[in-house]
């Protein structure tokens, strides 16, 4: 077993920076070079690039980034966990498996598949399935519909030789999580374990935002055109140690890691995830050196009996638009022009015979509309319009679109549109369910086969639970 | 005194569906008391109150003299997708919320750099 193991994480969401790859490869001596790309979205966006393409489906950018790096990352020794597969993880096998053809570099690659349950949509709505947020039923048309699979067939991967795995949805900490199952043997039961590793993949899967992006205080945190990429050297015993590469920007304290550990969290007694149920209200957080922090302290429990899936559908058409204002009361000719612009298109729309507009919003930039002010409301002289709609039909936001030119030649000091004229884009929906695991078969494939992977079965969620509780739940809220 | 909530903590917000949330972050331990006292529940709701606040939940983590506070229902739609505000995601919450007054015993300000 080795003493530590280095992870480090170039990548956050789709479209990150492709330099990102290098610095870590270059500066960072990983055992692990992981990345995260799959917002809630994204998968809807890459159902369209599969309905263009049956090759397609996949993040192309792990190729393109990771391409001229194979070399190096062979020399090290260092192994790629990507979830970069997302719709069609065996594409993105081939290219990645192409590409190191192509570079003559002999490196194997696994991949994961199973998260798709599109095939269980039937039985679950026939079984009134239900939004777990919402309690809506599901859409009777859906775009795509994932699992969020643990780390447990990425550790398998690994077990069975695999130099780089790519994997469809899984839960975003389980590319860090899988490597740590595999190189420190921790077993489905030791939720402590894979609760302290699925807390450094929290700290890791959003890439400089672990180390001083978003910081609070930012004047504090330099280099923000060269940020370092998260690396965390872990341990078996589940701490951890976050830097990042030497000579890069960013900030490594208690507080700019402690604020990824905050982020997009619920209740920290329950983070549930596929492998585990975290409890990270006693987290510890120690300066370990300049730009160094040691984190431990995280607790867990048996993970429940379901994954969450989310199913993305069509829901219709969205336009949004800005114009700027400046001069006297410039805020309150752009909130008019605003109005006026959607006022005026749905008057257009109805006299071709659209129905109205679903949604219709005008936010103005520089009125206190994004964060209020105490009263009295500051007079801007210099403000940003936004006007945006929804409507089920594309035509419909076109005709609104032509409708905005004129409000050029009624307001006064207005600058006309920033970016031209918009156009419709379509709107996604999100539904998110829970779908019982012993329905999902999470499946490895290696080395030209199938094999199925066992995974911890879980245990029921205490039914009545609610989500959330007071912060003196069990214990004094203060020390 | 009344400082800005930023002189004692640091924060981060984010989305989860259509919920929101802010984690504070004591900026030293012996400021937890204060900001349990002060960011209630009641004047987030406030502070937040044009977004549609529903519920607001608070969570401690007190190793890491932090909080975390969720806003239910407050980001306008289903998540990031469907919403038409210029910040469908709640990423300007924690820089709102930072701008809050709190009173405070200029004595635990010592030491903060503040």
């Amino acid at each position: 077993m080795p003493d530590a193991v280095r992870i480090g994480c170039w990548a956050g969401a789709w479209g990150d920076s492709t330099a990102a790859a290098r610095q870590l490869v270059e500066h960072g001596e990983l055992d692990y070079l992981v990345a995260d790309h799959l917002a809630e979205i994204t998968m809807a966006l890459l159902a369209r690039a599969r309905a263009k393409d049956p090759d397609g489906g996949y993040v192309p950018d792990v190729v393109s980034a990771l391409g001229p790096l194979l070399g190096r990352l062979h020399e090290h020794g260092t192994k790629v966990v990507t979830n970069a597969g997302g719709l069609n993880p065996r594409a993105c096998a081939d290219a990645l498996a192409q590409a190191a053809a192509d570079a003559g570099v002999p490196l194997s690659v696994a991949y994961v598949t199973g998260d798709d349950v599109s095939g269980l949509l039937d039985e679950l709505r026939a079984q009134d399935a239900r939004d777990m947020f919402t309690g809506e039923p599901l859409p009777s048309s859906v775009m795509t519909a994932n699992a969020y699979l643990g780390a447990r067939p990425i550790a398998a991967a690994l077990a069975a030789g695999a130099d780089i795995v790519v994997t469809g949805r899984c839960a975003d900490s389980a590319v860090v999580l899988g490597p740590l199952m595999h190189e420190f043997g921790w077993r489905d039961e030791d939720h402590d374990l894979l609760s302290a590793g699925s807390l450094v993949g929290h700290i890791l899967e959003c890439g400089p935002q672990g180390v001083g992006g978003l910081h609070s205080d930012w004047e504090s945190v330099p280099g923000w055109e060269d940020m370092g990429y998260p690396i965390a050297s872990c341990r078996a015993d589940g701490s951890a140690v976050i830097t990042k590469p030497a000579g890069t920007g960013g900030l490594v304290t208690p507080a700019t890691v402690g604020e990824q550990i905050l982020y997009e969290i619920g209740d920290p007694s329950a983070y549930v995830l596929p492998d585990v149920v975290c409890d990270w209200r006693d987290v510890r957080l120690t300066a370990a050196g300049p730009d160094a922090v040691t984190v431990s302290g995280a607790r867990g429990h048996a993970p429940t009996d379901t994954y969450k899936a989310t199913v993305t559908s069509a829901d219709g058409w969205r336009i949004l638009g800005t114009a700027l204002f400046a001069g006297g009361d410039a805020a309150g000719r752009a909130r008019r022009a605003g109005e006026a612009i959607l006022d005026r298109g749905e008057r257009e729309l109805r006299a071709q015979g659209f129905g109205p507009l679903t949604e219709r919003s005008v936010e103005v930039v520089g009125a206190g509309d994004l964060a209020p002010p105490a009263p009295p409301v500051p007079v801007g002289r210099e403000a940003v319009v936004k006007f945006a709609a929804r409507h089920p039909e594309r035509a419909a936001l076109g005709i609104l679109a032509r409708e905005m030119a004129p409000l050029g030649l009624v307001a006064q000091g207005m600058t006309g549109f920033t970016g031209g004229r918009p156009s419709p884009a379509p709107v996604i929906r999100l539904h998110h369910l829970l779908v019982e695991k012993r329905r999902v078969a999470p499946t490895l494939h290696a080395d030209g086969r199938k094999h199925p992977v066992v995974t911890a079965t879980g245990r029921p969620a205490r039914s009545g639970a609610p989500r959330c509780r007071s912060p003196h739940r069990g214990r004094p809220a203060a020390r | 005194m009344t400082v800005p909530l930023r002189t004692i903590a640091w924060g981060r917000s984010g989305d989860k569906g259509n919920d929101a949330n802010i984690g504070l972050i004591a900026r030293r331990p012996e400021l937890l008391p204060t900001l349990l006292q002060q960011v209630t529940a009641a004047r987030v709701t406030e502070i937040f109150r044009r977004w549609g606040a529903g519920p607001v939940l608070r969570f401690a983590l007190p190793e890491m003299h932090a909080i975390n506070i969720v806003l239910r229902d407050v980001l306008g739609g289903r998540g990031g997708t469907s919403s038409l505000r210029y910040d469908p995601q709640g990423k300007t919450f924690a820089a709102i919320l930072l701008d809050m007054p709190v009173a405070i015993d200029p004595a635990l300000l010592r030491g903060t750099g503040r």
